[in-house]
């Protein structure tokens, strides 16, 4: 298998592909920073799962609670090491290449948190929090931090002056906002969006989605929606990965899935959506 | 946080201020001691045993105002509190400091790293604490013998085992939190996420500990003292000196314990207000 991906290390090979990857917890040793916490993604196991995103794709992944949508989101993100099967960035194995290639494929897919506000480091003013990794990349220069961040604030929609504030100081649908500047500061070609609109009142959920969808079109950026909402996932995805007890039970393009759903599952996923009776 | 922004914040509650001053205070009566000192209580040629338990306000033998009263030796109390501020001082934040330092490289490293080295340095200091600290400073000077660098020593030996065990489980927790997590999607290097994310936030608990620790140690410092394995008495700490009063307190000789009990308090209480004020500002969340 990892001879064919090779040689299909072409302009035309998808931007993410994950081949039957399996993840079973319990095992710290199979864990990739085992200095991280990530034990406490105690969930069921991923099992076999493969899927592909293509260039400028977006792609929902959709499941309840505790189906291993998150375990799925880290490994596609590369935070986790998969037990079996294999993780291609544009066909290659990342743990394959140099370190500069290395740190540009890891910069290349970004995550974006449920929860905005453990996922910002609370020490850290909005410069810092947004200008440290391009600096510490050389993406920039420590001389054009400043112009650099209050760019990508008022990119997300925050305001200049907002700089020198702390995570504490942010309402939650900012402090969202304030974690996709960051994911951008580092110019990255996908993001993984685990609940990302989850916590946020339904109005701010409707602003901060649209926020995305104007900066994949900007940027003309792929992402993997990993949601819980059907709606949420159906207004924005081109293709629907149904996710049930660690396996990908059915996938097609959304509004197939949506119209005609071939699963069991997906067929009572799809019937649980509260709707208000017709009058 | 810079300085300024530190004081600009102690300005705000008036009662850290008022813990700053003291200490402020305190501290610059016990650097200044070999100056204000009205006699030098570590040269045994100035002390005249015939001055010994006089009340405060009488004059000594030589004419001099001893304005605190003197102790059994016929030192000046209020020279001897000063120098013994500035040995209580010393030691207690010297003593502290190292502690702080070790005890915070070694717990964070225990979490940071787990496995093996965890298990190693978090057993240590589990057997470490199973034993109480006076013993294992006792041990210690019984082998090592008197002094200030000993005394000094042997507090670190006995104090860095709580620093580790708090920064450990304090690391544990924030490492586990997504805006670990979020750095390492940034590939920022492992030193950086250690030392600029993780570090900082272990800190407001470490704060604390290490401000009841200075007045502990101060307070085990004198206990040692007083057993005799401590400081030399011709050279009194604050501990050592109302340890010297002790026998006479139901005589109605309250003075010498008194005075330097009460600059024992004032230190401890000023240190106190002056680090729970630290812990409120170095943590954003609490402004």
């Amino acid at each position: 298998m990892t001879a064919a991906a090779n040689q299909n290390h072409s302009i035309s090979a998808p931007l993410l592909q994950l081949q039957e990857v399996s993840l079973r917890y319990g095992d710290k040793s199979k864990i990739s920073f085992k200095s991280i916490g990530y034990d406490k993604y105690s969930g069921p196991a991923v099992d076999q799962v493969s899927l592909q995103l293509a260039a400028g794709e977006t792609l929902g992944l959709v499941g309840e609670s505790g189906c291993g949508k998150s375990t799925l989101g880290r490994i596609a993100a590369g935070l986790l090491l998969p037990d079996s099967g294999q993780r291609l960035w544009c066909g290659e194995d990342v743990r394959q290449l140099d370190a500069a290639a290395q740190r540009r494929a890891r910069l290349d897919v970004q995550l974006i948190f449920q929860n905005s506000h453990a996922a910002l480091n609370p020490r850290l003013r909005s410069e810092q929090l947004i200008g440290e990794a391009p600096v510490v990349h050389g993406l920039i220069r420590a001389s054009e931090r400043r112009d650099w961040v209050i760019q990508l604030l008022q990119r997300v929609g925050l305001d200049a002056s907002h700089i020198d504030r702390y995570p504490h100081q942010f309402s939650g649908g900012q402090r969202a906002r304030l974690g996709i500047a960051r994911a951008l500061a580092v110019q990255p070609r996908l993001l993984i969006c685990d609940e990302a609109v989850a916590a946020l009142d339904v109005s701010v959920q409707a602003q901060v989605i649209n926020l995305l969808l104007s900066l994949r079109a900007e940027f003309g950026l792929s992402m993997l929606f990993i949601s819980h909402d059907l709606d949420v996932v159906r207004h924005l995805s081109d293709r629907v990965l149904v996710m049930h007890a660690g396996q990908i039970v059915e996938s097609g393009a959304t509004e197939s899935v949506y119209h005609q759903p071939q699963h069991a599952y997906t067929r009572s996923l799809l019937e649980s959506i509260p709707r208000l009776a017709r009058i | 946080m810079s300085a300024r922004e530190l004081l600009r914040g102690f300005q705000r509650s008036h009662l850290a201020m008022a813990g700053l001053s003291l200490l402020a205070l305190l501290l610059l009566l016990a650097l200044a001691a070999g100056v204000i000192a009205p006699q030098n209580p570590y040269d045994l040629a100035q002390l005249d045993i015939t001055d010994g338990r006089l009340p405060p306000g009488e004059r000594l033998g030589s004419g001099a105002l001893a304005l605190l009263g003197t102790d059994d030796q016929g030192r000046d109390m209020l020279s001897a509190i000063l120098y013994g501020l500035r040995i209580s001082l010393l030691i207690g934040t010297g003593s502290t400091l190292l502690a702080l330092a070790i005890g915070l490289t070694l717990g964070i490293t225990a979490a940071w790293h787990g496995g093996w080295i965890d298990a190693l340095i978090m057993r240590v200091a589990d057997i470490q604490l199973s034993f109480p600290a006076i013993l294992i400073a006792l041990v210690l000077l019984a082998v090592f013998g008197q002094g200030s660098d000993k005394i000094l020593l042997a507090l670190v030996a006995v104090q860095w085992a709580y620093y580790a065990r708090t920064v450990r489980a304090t690391a544990l927790v924030e490492r586990g939190r997504e805006y670990i997590e979020a750095a390492r999607c940034l590939a920022l290097p492992g030193w950086r996420i250690l030392l600029w994310h993780l570090l900082p936030n272990c800190l407001p608990p470490l704060i604390v500990v290490a401000t009841v620790q200075v007045a502990s140690a101060i307070a085990l410092e004198a206990t040692l003292s007083f057993l005799g394995l401590g400081l030399p008495i011709t050279e009194p700490s604050l501990g050592l000196l109302i340890a010297n009063g002790f026998s006479y307190l139901l005589s109605g000789k309250y003075w010498i314990s008194l005075f330097p009990g009460l600059a024992l308090l004032l230190l401890i209480v000023s240190l106190n207000l002056v680090g729970d004020r630290l812990r409120d500002l170095l943590d954003p969340r609490l402004q």
